[in-house]
């Protein structure tokens, strides 16, 4: 656990203090970006522009007690950017929420884990819908925490989270049908 | 089990790659603050030589431009000026008197209401070689959105076919909370008028006059409350007849593209505050949006297919 005065002596301009930060949080940063971004090597180069973000930004943390929501707000911002500058690079990709999924979804993703059917429908889902997934399920979050971190209100959070568990359920429920297995 | 539960149980499973990270982000931080050191040193030969390379340069993907004055214009397929975006004035080489002297001038001018065929001209003469570093022209009213307003413009006969189209359109998506029209001199009747009052102005003071010009262009701009505040903020709308529109400019303004929605040629300025602009022409009508789109430029690719949409019915005379 991050203390005040870990920030404060980061903020006094000792950096080695911020490999404390780093360790605790780097992993979690990681994953959740890389089930954004569903590669390598630009989750490793996303991460560490997260934090390095961080460092430059410290000294606008409020309370130690929400840096790792801060983080997360930081990773949230540094990889839309990132996914919406890669649309840009190819200029038509804005037609279709499948297209840009198509795009963002196409490369490098490791499926040992997750079963056929679980990395299909994973894949299919937006980055909203990822975030919100990463930060409900994997982080465990409230919808308070994750409304600073994605800038939408926590009642409409809840609302989406729910819609997205029907939408999933209703998704595995017809896909087994078919014949797939959940992973 | 329940399904749901399975399903987040499947999404915990993922295989997330274990990394080590410490000593990469800790050099970058380093690497950082090294540079920040010499950059603090460089930074006005540096500032210097991008404005010298600015001049010259041509964006790779050769549609965008930009100019000597730091605008930067979108080219049309056939490799045709279709539009320019003109940065906001730049206080910043300015002494602070002198910059709140022009500003002060620059709203009394926004105030005051002209015939249409008159123009107010601020003009500081800056440079030692009186360069002028800024200008307002025309006529500028701007009001609080209400009914009558909107009863106002539709009577007048100088309001173009496709405004209260476009007031409704609008309204579909957004609060009007005011707008500004303005009849905006071409870049000819622009240069003639600069280069009269150069010469009656005086070095290092703000200089007015009332003149007369041309009706030329026609510009509405609108400050617009979003309806939807999960898919666009701090949206601001122009429909312009002119073939110039001020933005953030260099300032505030990080990059530029451009992509193609309904076969139009769209240029996008990314600014530094999460907002962006996208510009585009439809039979010599322009449309301005600068919002925040959350995350998600999906949200003002749909409001700009909408003008485009109601535009390309329209054919200016």
């Amino acid at each position: 656990m991050i203390q005040e005065k870990t920030i404060n002596d980061i903020l006094d301009g000792d950096i080695d203090c911020f490999a404390l930060i780093v360790n605790e949080y780097q992993q979690a940063i990681f994953g959740y970006i890389y089930r954004m971004v569903k590669n390598y090597q630009d989750a490793e180069d996303l991460t560490q522009d997260t934090f390095t973000k961080a460092y430059r930004n410290l000294g606008t943390l409020k309370d130690v007690m929400g840096l790792k929501a801060w983080l997360y707000q930081i990773a949230y911002r540094t990889t839309i950017n990132y996914i919406r500058k890669r649309q840009l690079k190819s200029l038509n990709v804005f037609a279709s929420p499948e297209q840009v999924n198509a795009l963002v979804y196409s490369v490098d993703f490791l499926q040992e884990e997750f079963g056929e059917l679980a990395t299909k429908i994973f894949n299919s889902l937006s980055y909203k819908e990822n975030t919100l997934l990463t930060l409900r399920v994997i982080e465990e979050m409230s919808y308070e925490e994750i409304s600073v971190i994605m800038s939408v209100s926590a009642s409409a959070l809840r609302k989406r989270y729910e819609r997205l568990i029907v939408k999933l359920s209703k998704t595995f429920s017809v896909e087994r049908e078919l014949g797939y297995e959940i992973g | 089990m329940k399904l749901d539960k399975r399903i987040s149980d499947s999404y915990k499973s993922a295989d997330i790659p274990q990394v080590d990270l410490e000593r990469k982000i800790i050099n970058q931080i380093k690497i950082d603050q090294k540079s920040k050191r010499v950059m603090n040193f460089r930074s006005i030969l540096v500032t210097c030589l991008i404005l010298v390379l600015t001049t010259t340069m041509v964006f790779a993907i050769s549609r965008i431009v930009t100019n000597e004055d730091g605008s930067h214009t979108l080219m049309s397929e056939d490799n045709e000026a279709v539009w320019t975006i003109r940065p906001n004035t730049d206080y910043s080489h300015l002494e602070e008197d002198e910059a709140s002297a022009l500003k002060r001038v620059l709203k009394e001018i926004n105030y005051e209401q002209r015939a249409e065929d008159e123009g107010l001209v601020a003009y500081l003469n800056y440079d030692n070689d009186k360069k002028p570093i800024f200008a307002v022209l025309l006529s500028h009213v701007r009001f609080q959105y209400n009914d009558q307003i909107r009863e106002t413009l539709s009577s007048r006969d100088d309001t173009p076919d496709y405004m209260l189209d476009v007031l409704d359109l609008m309204e579909e998506d957004f609060s009007i909370i005011s707008l500004g029209y303005q009849y905006q001199a071409t870049p000819e009747s622009e240069a003639s008028i600069l280069e009269a009052v150069e010469e009656k102005a005086v070095f290092g003071e703000v200089y007015t006059d009332i003149v007369k010009t041309e009706k030329d262009y026609f510009l509405c701009s609108f400050n617009i409350g979003s309806k939807n505040l999960d898919k666009l903020r701090d949206v601001h709308l122009t429909i312009s007849e002119s073939s110039t529109i001020t933005s953030g400019g260099d300032h505030y303004n990080v990059g530029f593209e451009s992509m193609e929605i309904k076969g139009r040629t769209v240029l996008i300025g990314e600014n530094n505050d999460d907002s962006y602009e996208f510009i585009v022409e439809v039979n010599g009508i322009g449309v301005f949006l600068r919002a925040n789109p959350m995350g998600d430029l999906n949200n003002m690719v749909e409001i700009m297919e909408k003008y485009i949409d109601l535009l390309e019915t329209y054919e200016l005379d």
